[in-house]
């Protein structure tokens, strides 16, 4: 059974908070305000609880706090789960909050004991309300909030070119190619383990290796556990039938 | 800038629930301007400097990129009243990834949102009316990028599909939920199944449909006729007519 608090965050809280893409560049008494504008409170949840799920509407943003989520997409018949976690300090629901929806076709279910900050993004756009926060606060959680928002839809947008490459190795290449770009670097950190990396470009594991290996045997990429040095760049360019941008 | 012009403007997620003064004032701070562009003409230029959001208010765009060789592909295609360039805008890039062309005679207009946004934090931006104004465009702004994220979110959900024929099913099955349609009632037992026809106008050419599933386009004509065969789906130039949504979901290879 989950229960509900009044908002009192703790130093810990704040430091998650602090370290959220939201609640960047902002001060603990600051963070504490915009909670309480947005009508911010804490609830706890135990294994197994339904966070959300499509029948059941989910009006506000969370951020877990402590613990561990399991998110499960289901296709629109209901069928098909993708499973991924909710880490700690990140952000889950703030797109249905602000388009008021449901979460569509995806379950949210603690993993284990866990605590969420949940609160209405919608009122920081209710004026009477939001106003008792200092214009300069208020300014920083929106450029936060667009800056988020802008990161994420840079983010879909690079995965969405990844996935239209037709081969495996121009996904490869092409995702490569991108974190070089980001880096300014011939030498990239993959973010994932490998089966995450498999899972991102939507492919099998046993396929990533071959294909990775068969890149490195041909000269194209080096490879030391997540470490990837690009060695031929034109090679990866030539990789991919689909633009490069 | 005319009149239509700016009726066309509230009539977008951006400028939703303004006024048209509201508009008017908040479009000539942004120093929007419009564009009659001919069909093949530039709208934006990759590499261009000058990062501005766009509204179709006429026409149709290609978003179009370049690869080493000059080969180009279309990676998306934007249709009257909706939005480009914005994320871009609003992340202050230094200049333009891609570029954005005319598939047919259109009219645009350019402005830039970042302005619009700095209002917010302007000191003579207190007074009731702007402040109400600065409330709407930025509520409008974070609205217009969930739903951008919502639609590319989708997108991915597509493309993660390792086959033409999932790919095809996925896209028809998100086609219908945001027509609104109730699947489990349409596809569920009794005589709602033998009834459950649907029309989906793609709004795409086979060749833009196959781009967007990122397959071959023969590979999906082959994969729409085999559908057909089957009695699962019939269809014509754009539209697709589903006749039977359970078999259309059993031919996506669960993951």
């Amino acid at each position: 059974m989950s229960s509900k608090h009044p908002c009192i965050l703790g130093d810990k809280d704040v430091a998650v908070l602090a370290h959220s893409s939201l609640f960047s560049q902002m001060s603990a008494g600051e963070i504490e305000q915009m909670v309480q504008a947005l009508g911010g409170y804490t609830k706890e949840y135990l294994p197994t609880d339904i966070i959300c799920s499509p029948n059941r509407p989910f009006e506000r943003t969370g951020i877990l706090l402590s613990g561990s989520l399991d998110v499960t997409h289901m296709s629109v018949l209901g069928r098909s789960a993708v499973m991924h976690q909710v880490r700690i300090g990140q952000a889950f629901g703030g797109q249905a909050n602000l388009l008021e929806m449901s979460i569509p076709h995806a379950e949210v279910v603690a993993a284990q004991r866990s605590r969420i900050l949940l609160f209405d993004m919608r009122l920081l756009f209710n004026v009477s309300r939001i106003t008792q926060v200092p214009i300069d606060v208020r300014m920083t959680f929106f450029a936060n909030l667009v800056h988020a928002q802008a990161q994420e839809c840079l983010q879909l947008k690079r995965h969405i070119r990844v996935l239209a490459q037709r081969s495996v190795q121009g996904k490869i290449a092409y995702y490569l190619l991108a974190l070089a770009e980001d880096a300014q670097s011939k030498v990239v950190t993959l973010p994932f383990s490998r089966s995450g990396f498999a899972s991102y470009l939507c492919v099998n594991r046993s396929v990533l290796s071959r294909e990775l290996w068969l890149m490195h045997e041909a000269g194209l990429i080096d490879i030391k556990d997540r470490r990837i040095t690009l060695s031929d760049i034109d090679g990866l360019i030539e990789v991919i039938p689909e633009a490069w941008i | 800038m005319t009149n239509q012009d700016i009726m066309l403007c509230s009539k977008t997620p951006l400028f939703s629930g303004l006024s048209y003064e509201d508009i008017q004032t908040i479009l000539t701070f942004a120093r929007a301007r419009v564009l009659d562009v001919a069909r093949g003409d530039y709208v934006l230029m990759a590499g261009e400097s000058d990062v501005r959001t766009g509204i179709v208010l006429q026409g149709m765009l290609s978003i179009v990129s370049f690869n080493h060789d000059g080969a180009h592909t279309i990676t998306e295609q934007i249709g009257p009243l909706e939005t480009f360039a914005e994320v871009m805008n609003c992340l202050s890039v230094d200049q333009m990834p891609v570029s954005v062309r005319a598939k047919q005679r259109s009219r645009v207009m350019l402005f830039d949102l970042q302005r619009i946004l700095g209002l917010l934090d302007s000191k003579e931006f207190g007074l009731a009316r702007e402040t109400r104004i600065a409330a709407s465009i930025s509520h409008n702004t974070v609205r217009l990028l969930a739903l951008k994220t919502k639609r590319m979110r989708e997108r991915v959900e597509v493309l993660s599909k390792r086959s033409t024929k999932e790919k095809l099913a996925a896209f028809l099955l998100q086609r219908a939920a945001q027509m609104g349609i109730d699947l489990h009632q349409v596809a569920g037992s009794g005589p709602q199944q033998s009834t459950g026809s649907i029309a989906i106008d793609t709004g795409l050419s086979r060749i833009d449909l196959a781009a967007m599933l990122a397959v071959n386009r023969s590979a999906l004509s082959r994969e729409l006729s085999r559908l057909q065969q089957l009695g699962v789906l019939t269809y014509a130039g754009q539209n697709i007519q589903v006749h039977n949504w359970l078999a259309l979901q059993g031919e996506m290879d669960e993951q």
